[in-house]
């Protein structure tokens, strides 16, 4: 049982920390498009994991039924919510931002190449 | 309505599977309380009428025995693209593409519906539009894996569904 207790704990707080990656994505991620990446594809095992964590709280078919579903109609409802998002934001022309950091050699250059613009005109 | 009508006569079986999902999710909804189905016969009847409204006819068959196969393909796989997203995410560096992809799909109907919306949840792909030359895809990776990753869900989608023989 305590065993139980634990991986179950394991799975929760996993599952959590999968949201909290997902937001954190929200925040880190250079454009609407990869935004939407990170929210929906994180979310969805994040949820997965309090659900299989759920599951042996109650032992029962039905719930375990209910609560495999709520996972199902979330995932479709993540889907297409962020096929709309993409969509709509494709529609409106939002640009795709250049990723930073594709490799750290690149950024370095940026990094230095706007250190140099800003230096050469300090006014602006 | 009598267009409606002559739909659902002409979809006998399509009506049974409704009528049996429909009362299926509602036993789930309910955890099986026998007197919700006062509420809940009603409610089931009202929501086939709608998806026989809402839905044209789908010259697809789903083969449930390549289902099994699908569904531990499709977890599998979100769960890699799960935490591939989160190791992108905690990276120092980034690594983070963002670049069109258009694939050229055979898929039409239902199973480009279904393609679509699984393929937001791979690694690295986000559907954005369905267009006559093919789907427009937002990616995070180069184009060659990107495809890859495409083409494996797309043989996993036609080998899940076939043409019904009155139309073959």
């Amino acid at each position: 049982m305590t065993l139980l207790m634990i991986l179950q704990s394991i799975l929760l707080i996993s599952g959590a920390l999968m949201f909290l990656v997902g937001s954190i994505g929200l925040v880190r991620f250079p454009d609407t498009y990869t935004r939407i990446h990170a929210l929906t594809k994180a979310d969805n095992v994040g949820l997965g994991l309090i659900v299989i964590g759920l599951i042996p709280a109650s032992f029962s078919v039905l719930v375990t039924l209910k609560i495999l579903l709520i996972w199902l109609l979330v995932m479709l409802a993540s889907a297409l919510s962020g096929h709309l998002v993409a969509w709509e934001a494709r529609a409106q022309q939002v640009p795709l931002k250049p990723s930073e950091g594709e490799s750290s050699k690149e950024t370095f250059s940026k990094r230095e190449l706007s250190t140099k613009e800003s230096s050469d005109e300090p006014s602006d | 309505m009598v267009g409606l009508y002559n739909r659902i006569i002409a979809q006998p079986l399509a009506l049974f599977w409704r009528l049996a999902l429909g009362c299926l999710l509602w036993w789930i909804l309910t955890e099986g309380s026998s007197s919700s189905w006062l509420i809940g016969i009603p409610t089931v009847l009202i929501a086939v009428l709608v998806s026989f409204h809402l839905t044209q006819y789908n010259p697809y068959r789903l083969r449930f025995i390549a289902l099994p196969s699908f569904i531990i393909f499709f977890i599998a796989t979100s769960l890699i693209a799960g935490f591939d997203i989160a190791k992108r995410t905690l990276h120092r560096d980034l690594p983070v593409g963002s670049q069109w992809v258009i694939f050229e799909t055979r898929l039409d109907g239902l199973p480009r519906w279904l393609f679509m919306s699984c393929l937001s949840l791979m690694p690295g792909t986000l559907s954005v539009s369905s267009e006559a030359y093919g789907l427009v895809i937002h990616s995070l990776d180069d184009k060659a894996t990107t495809l890859s990753g495409l083409k494996k869900l797309e043989d996993k989608l036609i080998a899940l569904f076939k043409k019904r023989e009155s139309d073959l």
